[in-house]
């Protein structure tokens, strides 16, 4: 299935949380959840280049995405994507994705209720990112197969 | 000076290991990264995984992710890495599965909603 074909797509705009798998620099297999966005084609997390995901990626770049539909109707389907990453840091990539990320996850209907419940951990949460190491950036896939799978 | 964590232990999120809407499976074969959603059972402190039936088991290391949540405060999961041995299949356990059980080497969990001082 092409990726970019209208299902796959849609698919995409009902998921919300991606898991992102990699091959470590030893060979083994490591894989972390992300938020994502889609822009221009490509699959965009935002991270940092501290994240061993990263690590891993700029070793060996083949990933594999997988994506649950979570605000879809029709569950038991999950798309797999296979890709090629790259952490970009520059500002002409990162500044629309962190701007897609903040209105998917801030400011939409549950981001705000959700951070409206826990708003007395505001400060708990900044002073986690700012004891966090590395450079802010994200990683960009460009997907290359898309399928779906059912869920066991 | 105490920094902030978002981690805890698997069993601080008894709600999760008792029904994950999300688990997948990690391993490398033939050097290439594979990635699968897979059934996952927590029995008794055992992390117990269901593959498709028709599935060549993986051999060596794998990484088993089970997670919830999308929102920033409700995100929370566990990944343990380990290996994988065949056993039988647990109780109200779906048709065409075959079991194993992961022997941890090591896991983390975390929940973003319990960022505390640690």
């Amino acid at each position: 299935m092409r990726p970019n074909s209208r299902a796959v797509r849609r698919f995409l705009e009902r998921s919300l949380v991606l898991h992102v798998a990699t091959v470590s620099p030893a060979g083994n297999p490591d894989i972390i959840p992300l938020w994502f966005v889609r822009f221009r084609g490509r699959i965009y997390m935002t991270t940092r280049s501290e994240n061993p995901t990263v690590r891993d990626l700029l070793r060996n770049p083949d990933v594999v995405l997988l994506f649950r539909g979570e605000r879809g109707t029709r569950k038991g389907r999950v798309l797999r994507v296979r890709g090629r990453a790259t952490f970009r840091t520059e500002q002409r990539i990162c500044a629309p994705i962190y701007a897609l990320s903040g209105l998917r996850y801030y400011l939409s209907p549950g981001g705000i209720a959700n951070a409206f419940r826990n708003r007395r951990k505001f400060g708990l949460r900044a002073a986690y990112y700012r004891e966090r190491a590395g450079e802010g950036g994200v990683i960009e896939v460009v997907p290359e197969t898309a399928e779906f799978l059912q869920v066991p | 000076m105490k920094r902030v964590t978002r981690s805890v232990r698997p069993e601080d999120l008894p709600d999760l290991l008792a029904k994950p809407p999300r688990a997948t499976l990690a391993f490398v074969r033939d050097a290439t990264i594979q990635a699968i959603p897979v059934a996952f059972k927590f029995d008794a402190g055992r992390y117990l995984v269901g593959l498709p039936g028709d599935m060549d088991p993986p051999a060596g290391r794998v990484k088993l992710l089970v997670d919830d949540g999308p929102w920033y405060f409700d995100l929370r999961g566990f990944w343990s890495r380990g290996s994988l041995a065949p056993c039988d299949a647990p109780a109200n356990a779906g048709d065409g599965q075959a079991w194993f059980e992961l022997t941890p080497e090591k896991t983390a969990a975390w929940h973003y909603g319990s960022m505390r001082e640690g």
